[in-house]
């Protein structure tokens, strides 16, 4: 194997004997300069002081959120990070083009995974699980007792999305009794104003997906359950998730 | 590496391999292999499972037996308490249960279920000649006597039950007796299909037609965790035995006193194969 031609005291650093006209010469005078700025001792911790500062901005901007929508961000925050380091500890200059394709890569990988992280600030989904507010007595019954209302206010929905995803939890108000699960479900219904009503029925454990337009300041769902005589079930979302559809 | 090294590599990996397949299939032997199923039933209950001159008959009987002729097997029937039913399968001294065993969302975390294969309403026996409870509100202050090991007392202590006075007595036949002969119960509260099982031996009480409390009791065969396949046969029989005729056949036979009481006996008492998928061989219902 041949061995890479290795840079001696900063001089040219191109020498390719199949380039020709005024591109490849200016390719390889940006290829130049960007070599001597990696190599140049005050560019050694630079990349990883980059990658850190957009680890920290991000950790304190944390939107929260399923953890699979940060996959591709954690992916490039590795790589930025693991590229500066080795890009740190290489100090032999004639390794100049490894040490260059070291910090091009942290330095693209930590603007990609910025970029993606802002993705996932502006549109990506929220958790609002835990503001969801529940108005009505349980257990439900097949009776009179059938409906309790869902909400979330104008603070869970500061941040705009155009779609709700609602799951819904129905279980046996006594576990210890007869089970009445194979002949439950549940009719879900968007009354937001501004937004077109839309209804949809969901079995434990099922999931509603609703629409919700432009931004909304408050949502409200009826949820209405269907049983056999005599059951006494108890309603609560297992997970709402506001997302972009 | 030399070929000593290899062969002793080949060999390992082998024994690695044999190791593995052998933890790997954890589910010991069927339950139908020896053509003999120990199954746990109740004697105290006429119509569904009651013991007349050292022999078993009622309902859960016959489904014992039609079931396990389907998978090639008989059953061998043994008495079992209510309160015991739960135990003599998680200590291995029964293979099944078919004993009017409610299917609820905790005993299917222990124990696997076959089932339902019929399914009750909890309801209310009185006195033939006592007309004084007709609608749930002539409860009040009423004495209704119950037994341990059934979810008959939990469902009365609920809203269906208010001003109920509640007790329990040793077990179903002592609850006869304080309604029939003692006349310190006022009613006995438990399934109906239990309850219409009483009248047929014992005409001086009758079910309250217009009276139930909670929701459907779906009874079902109970086995130990760990028979995962077994159980799957099982369902396979269940789903085909309630949509042939013999179901119908068995029930009027066990219970005649349903049907000439109950014009809609089918729909009330019959389990739909929906309801028989959602139960079955779970941990959870699927719903």
């Amino acid at each position: 194997m041949t061995p890479p031609s290795t840079p001696r005291d900063g001089g040219d650093l191109h020498h390719s004997p199949t380039a020709h006209g005024d591109h490849s010469i200016a390719a390889g005078t940006i290829r130049n300069v960007f070599i001597r700025w990696a190599v140049h001792p005050s560019a050694r911790w630079l990349p990883l002081l980059l990658a850190c500062a957009a680890l920290v901005i991000a950790g304190t901007t944390w939107p929260d959120g399923p953890a699979r929508q940060y996959a591709l961000w954690g992916i490039l925050a590795a790589l930025s990070l693991t590229t500066a380091a080795a890009r740190v500890l290489i100090r032999r200059r004639r390794d100049a083009r490894v040490i260059a394709a070291l910090s091009l890569v942290s330095v693209l990988a930590t603007v990609g995974g910025w970029l993606a992280f802002r993705n996932v600030v502006l549109h990506g989904e929220i958790d609002v699980t835990g503001r969801v507010a529940s108005q009505g007595t349980q257990p439900l019954d097949a009776a009179t007792h059938r409906t309790l209302t869902l909400g979330l206010d104008a603070p869970a929905l500061k941040e705009p999305r155009n779609a709700l995803r609602l799951t819904l939890a129905i279980a046996d108000h006594d576990p210890a009794g007869p089970t009445c699960l194979p002949d439950s479900s549940a009719t879900v219904s968007l009354t937001t104003s501004g937004v077109a009503a839309q209804q949809q029925t969901v079995r434990p454990g099922g999931t509603a997906d609703f629409s919700l337009g432009a931004q909304v300041s408050t949502v409200r769902i009826n949820v209405t359950l269907s049983t056999a005589r005599g059951c006494r079930m108890d309603i609560h979302p297992t997970e709402a998730t506001l997302y972009d559809r | 590496m030399t070929t000593t090294h290899a062969t002793k590599l080949a060999a390992l990996l082998a024994l690695t391999a044999l190791t593995a397949a052998a933890c790997g299939s954890s589910e010991p032997p069927s339950l139908f292999s020896t053509g003999k199923v120990s199954v746990g039933a109740k004697n105290d209950q006429p119509g569904t499972g009651v013991v007349h001159n050292y022999k078993f008959s009622g309902f859960d009987i016959t489904v014992a037996r039609q079931i396990l002729k389907s998978v090639g097997a008989e059953p061998d029937f043994g008495i079992v308490p209510s309160e015991d039913r739960s135990a003599v399968l998680t200590d291995k001294k029964k293979d099944l249960v078919v004993a009017t065993f409610s299917i609820t969302v905790d005993r299917m975390k222990e124990l696997d279920f076959v089932g339902p294969y019929a399914s009750t309403y909890q309801g209310l026996m009185v006195r033939k000649n006592d007309n004084r409870i007709r609608k749930p509100s002539d409860l009040a202050g009423k004495r209704v006597c119950t037994w341990p090991g059934t979810t008959s007392a939990t469902t009365l202590q609920g809203p269906d039950g208010n001003h109920i006075a509640v007790y329990e007595a040793p077990d179903a036949s002592s609850c006869i007796t304080d309604l029939k002969t003692k006349k310190v119960a006022d009613a006995v509260s438990t399934d109906q299909m239990i309850l219409y099982g009483f009248t047929q031996e014992n005409p001086d009480l009758k079910v309250v037609p217009d009276i139930t409390f909670g929701s459907a009791n779906h009874y079902g065969i109970a086995m130990a965790k760990g028979h995962r396949s077994d159980c799957l046969k099982l369902r396979g029989a269940l789903r085909d035995y309630v949509t042939s005729n013999d179901w119908s056949h068995d029930f009027t036979t066990s219970l005649p006193s349903i049907p000439a009481a109950d014009p809609t006996w089918e729909t009330d008492f019959k389990p739909r194969v929906e309801t028989v998928d959602s139960l079955s061989c779970r941990d959870t219902p699927r719903t």
